[in-house]
């Protein structure tokens, strides 16, 4: 169980980006996070992955704090995909997936075959293993970003050496489909929803996109200005009310004949109905 | 192929090539000599004229422009992974007009305190160079979490500038003789006629490779951006301190050595990604013995070219670097 209570946090002293958030992500969840820009969900994701310490509140991996543990124990446990991965050099798109095994290295230890093996599986689960020899920048947004989950899941795939590692692990993603086009975004989703039923990581997703958070997660949080408006399982939280409260916009829910919701928005609040 | 193999392969190719040029550049020269009796043991060291040009004229030179060619292009490709910018160099952050101001201070005042043997010239750039490290490492530092790698840029190229003003005000009042000395000084020159000044900055050189071989994986971490490292286990700020410092050390001890010889930090790196691909795991190892037979050879260049004169390298390592710099802006679009 991976745990936010009442976390405070900003970058800068005087203005909290955070402002009291709690969220519990049992083992094997998929939790969502929407909210409109700047209303803390990255810092909510950093916060989770442990790269940021709240100023107040604890953030706990099985009731430990993450503070007190290591990087790298922590990046065995806990993989972040972030909105988009630029690389400062040409490596190819399997050196990428490699950069993963990191926290399973000691420091000079070289990959060996377990690595070797977990990053080749991490490949053909997200179909990618036909590019490992692809420079990484030369990839389409969709192509890069299976590939960057890709490196999440070799990150987390777990050394078989050590039988004690019945323990959960979290796949935390920053708005992955946000710079996609229609396509990529629902492949996205359907690989996240494949990974979660094969590999029972558990997922933290924030998005703009509410029908993928509908489909995709079983529970979710919604955020403004810091704080949680709403949360808890879909149905109670994916209402016209609470989407008011968030986005400023009226919307009206319905069903489509597949049983997914469809999100209508109307106008934004306030304005005035166009006659 | 693994990586293993990969590595032994490229520290072997390169290591051949270093080993090659530091064993030949010696005998090219005005006065022809012969490896065969430079190395002739049996005949006494002092009745061996071909051993004693060798030796004693020769060999100080070549081994200097290892260090200071291998030092450079390593510190290059550091501060290259560090900004995440493959067009930094070791003097981007203010290093090298660091030592060259205490350098000039040291010639135009005429400083003869020498330190452990080794002359005031070569302690007093190592000595500037520390200084412009403390104050540009302090300013990254202040006001944030970590190292800012941009406030690390900012003032790194602000230093520069106001380095420079410094040492275009000491120049305006110092004597000719003093201003010539100073400028073959900036042109960088591998002249050292002795080994002191090498044995003096092997102790920095040595540490500065050693942490170079720790952050190689470190390196290819941080090229992801710096939360990605962070997410992937890396304690980012420890390595950027460890990269900035140590690259600094590198540069700081080929500056003392060798003067500001510009362009190696930069075409090395280059070629050798060209030649290796990306992963810091080979590229520092390839880049530092490519960059030492690359500065011999441009040594031995500088040397027979105009042959009796003989050329600061640093003339030779700018006229390649220079068009080889436009190419590459222009390759990289």
């Amino acid at each position: 169980m991976l745990q936010v209570a009442d976390a405070w946090f900003g970058y800068d002293e005087r203005q909290p980006v955070l402002k009291g958030v709690s969220l519990s992500v049992p083992s094997g969840a998929i939790v969502g996070i929407l909210g409109p820009n700047g209303s803390g969900k990255t810092t909510l994701l950093r916060l989770l992955a442990g790269t940021r310490q709240p100023h107040r509140g604890t953030v706990t991996l099985d009731g430990a704090p993450l503070a007190r543990s290591s990087r790298v124990e922590l990046a065995r446990r806990l993989a972040v995909v972030p909105q988009e991965t630029q690389l400062a050099f040409d490596y190819t798109v399997g050196e990428v997936a490699m950069m993963g095994r990191y926290p399973h290295l000691g420091p000079f230890e070289i990959e060996g075959p377990r690595d070797a093996a977990a990053v080749e599986q991490a490949l053909a689960s997200t179909g990618t293993a036909h590019l490992a020899d692809r420079l990484f920048a030369t990839l389409s947004g969709g192509e890069k970003q299976r590939v960057v989950i890709a490196a999440a899941l070799a990150q987390l795939s777990s050394d078989s050496r050590l039988k004690a590692e019945a323990t959960s692990r979290f796949l935390l993603l920053d708005e992955p489909t946000a710079s996609l086009d229609l396509a990529y975004q629902l492949e996205i989703a359907s690989l996240l929803k494949a990974l979660h039923d094969e590999r029972r990581a558990a997922i933290v997703i924030s998005t703009h996109d509410i029908s993928l958070a509908g489909t995709l997660c079983d529970t979710l949080l919604l955020m403004r200005d810091g704080g949680i408006v709403a949360s808890g399982p879909v149905d109670d939280v994916l209402t016209s009310r609470n989407l008011q409260r968030v986005y400023d916009v009226e919307t009206e829910i319905s069903r489509h004949p597949s049983g997914q919701r469809i999100v209508v928005p109307i106008r934004r609040a306030g304005d005035r109905p166009r006659a | 192929m693994t990586l293993e193999r990969r590595f032994w392969r490229t520290v072997a190719a390169f290591g051949a090539m270093a080993v090659a040029a530091v064993l030949l550049a010696p005998l090219a020269g005005p006065t022809s000599i012969s490896l065969r009796r430079a190395f002739d043991f049996s005949v006494p060291f002092a009745d061996n004229p071909d051993a004693q040009i060798f030796f004693i004229a020769r060999l100080p030179r070549t081994i200097a422009g290892a260090l200071v060619g291998g030092l450079f292009a390593a510190a290059g490709v550091v501060f290259q992974g560090l900004l995440r910018n493959p067009l930094a160099t070791p003097f981007t952050l203010g290093v090298s007009t660091g030592s060259a101001l205490g350098a000039i201070l040291a010639i135009t005042f005429n400083w003869s305190i020498a330190v452990a043997g080794i002359s005031a010239v070569p302690v007093a750039a190592f000595a500037g160079s520390l200084v412009a490290v403390g104050i540009v490492y302090a300013l990254a530092q202040a006001r944030h979490r970590g190292l800012s790698t941009t406030v690390l840029l900012l003032a790194g190229v602000t230093m520069n500038a106001f380095f420079s003003a410094i040492i275009l005000f000491v120049q305006y009042f110092a004597s000719f003789a003093d201003t010539y000395r100073t400028l073959r000084w900036l042109m960088g020159d591998l002249d050292v006629s002795s080994y002191q000044p090498i044995v003096a900055a092997l102790p920095a050189a040595v540490v500065a490779l050693a942490v170079f071989a720790w952050l190689a994986r470190p390196l290819n971490l941080l090229a992801l951006g710096p939360d990605s490292a962070e997410s992937r286990g890396l304690d980012v700020t420890r390595a950027q301190r460890a990269a900035f410092l140590s690259a600094s050390l590198a540069t700081g001890a080929a500056v003392s050595v060798g003067g500001p010889i510009g362009f190696i930090g930069i075409i090395v790196p280059h070629l050798v990604r060209l030649i290796v691909g990306p992963d810091h795991r080979l590229v520092l190892p390839a880049a530092t013995l490519f960059g030492a037979a690359f500065l011999v050879a441009c040594d031995l260049v500088a040397r027979t070219i105009l042959a009796p004169v003989e050329l600061p390298v640093g003339i030779i390592t700018a006229m390649i670097g220079g068009p080889f710099f436009l190419w590459l802006l222009i390759r990289k679009r």
